[in-house]
């Protein structure tokens, strides 16, 4: 048996992922993800903010969420579960970034601030003061686990 | 074709003991694995501090269950996944034992059993197996952070955190190592990372095919054929490659890896794997 044959059997065999389940899912979570920027978005603009102001201060409101739900370990359950619908979100990206980080601390190397994170960081656009903010989350929020 | 070896003279086991998680602990075999724990981080400041302490624990276990001090030991070897196998170094530096390291990841029980009973045939009297392995660590060393949200393909195997360690003896015991084979890579360009089971199968199914044929011995006189960290879909893989070689003994070929997980982790279809499964073929009633 050559590879080629041995290839196109294994993919034969292999259990398949549950796309309708899976899509749907995604849909669920990765809606709610976006309803949840649209609603501060609105609460921004109605309390006088200007709409490209308002804007800018949601996506570093969302990477703020998923740095802090990274930070206490909720959002690998979260992508579990979600798959596509927690990663495609701003919050995945922060989260990507988060997470090598925490890795990072982990490690015990030093605090980790920006060290790590490039290591899995799909796109760096994330990148914001904010970070600070929630790897001292990260640091407070007395979980051993996650410091 | 493979070498297949047959030692100068029996070596026996003299003692073995194995260690686990809080995974391992609810799963199949739980109750056979010697030393189990409630946390997986042991107390220590990091994973990799952890794995080192499950180590400690299956080499001091293996000691005291054979009688013996740390000085009759002529040397340990073994390792585990880390960069530059770590956990067991440090161990090793703890435990004072002269340390042979052996990297073979999923291989590496059974590569390091292998080379202390050729050096046991000739010199020494006692040598020390044992690999140690962690979840949480080696997800880190091969795969994601722990806290990247991302899901894990169906196929996708679950390393053990646990530990296992023998003591060879170069006196025949009740249990002997009488030959050993080094077997091939066999590679078929699976290039899926997410499948090791099945990038495994073809080397495990010619190392077993070459061993009979070249041992000239039938199969029947086997209990049982025991493979490292095939996982569910390596073993499928590895019948199916033995069928078309018309060698099938389904029944006597059994494999330790997915046993930890099996019945518990319905939705991980691949279960366990990884250097770590193959200690618990030093459980007890295995």
């Amino acid at each position: 048996m050559d590879s080629k044959k041995y290839n196109k059997l294994v993919k034969k065999r292999n259990p398949k992922s549950k796309i309708l389940s899976n899509l749907f899912r995604a849909f669920v979570v990765g809606g709610s993800i976006c309803v949840l920027a649209q609603l501060f978005f609105y609460l921004l603009k109605n309390n006088g903010i200007e709409v490209k102001e308002a804007y800018g201060y949601t996506t570093m409101f969302m990477i703020f969420v998923g740095c802090s739900l990274t930070s206490f370990g909720i959002y690998d359950k979260l992508g579990e579960f979600a798959g596509a619908g927690s990663i495609v979100p701003v919050t995945g990206f922060a989260n990507s970034v988060t997470s090598p980080a925490i890795e990072y601390k982990k490690r015990r190397h030093d605090n980790g601030h920006m060290r790590k994170d490039v290591h899995h960081c799909r796109t760096c656009n994330c990148y914001g003061y904010s970070y600070i903010g929630y790897r001292r989350t990260a640091m407070f929020s007395g979980n051993r686990r996650l410091i | 074709m493979s070498k297949y070896f047959e030692l100068k003279k029996p070596i026996g086991i003299a003692a073995y003991t194995s260690a686990g998680g809080p995974l391992e602990k609810h799963g199949p075999i739980g109750t056979m694995i010697e030393w189990t724990f409630d946390h997986d981080n042991m107390n220590e400041a990091s994973f990799e501090k952890s794995e080192e302490a499950f180590f400690k624990c299956v080499v001091n276990g293996v000691l005291e269950k054979a009688g013996l001090a740390r000085d009759d030991i002529d040397y340990m070897s073994g390792g585990d996944l880390l960069n530059q196998i770590f956990s067991s170094n440090y161990s090793a530096r703890d435990l004072a034992i002269p340390f042979l390291g052996v990297y073979g990841a999923c291989s590496t029980f059974a590569e390091s059993i292998l080379i202390n009973s050729l050096v046991l045939s000739s010199y020494g009297k006692y040598a020390i197996s044992a690999t140690s392995s962690h979840f949480s660590s080696a997800e880190r060393q091969f795969r994601y952070p722990l806290e990247f949200g991302n899901q894990r393909a169906p196929t996708t195997q679950w390393t053990v955190t646990g530990a296992g360690s023998v003591i060879l003896s170069s006196e025949a015991k009740d249990i002997n190592i009488t030959k050993v084979i080094i077997g091939k890579i066999v590679d078929y360009e699976i290039k899926d990372a997410a499948n090791m089971g099945a990038a495994m199968a073809p080397a495990a199914c010619d190392t077993i095919i070459n061993y009979f044929s070249e041992s000239k011995e039938s199969v029947d006189e086997y209990d049982y054929i025991v493979t490292g960290d095939l996982g569910l879909i390596g073993t499928d893989m590895m019948y199916i490659l033995m069928k078309r070689k018309e060698f099938l003994h389904k029944a006597k070929i059994t494999w330790t890896a997915a046993y930890p997980y099996t019945v518990m982790m319905k939705n991980e279809p691949a279960a366990g794997l990884d250097v770590g499964a193959l200690h618990y073929i030093c459980a007890p009633e295995y």
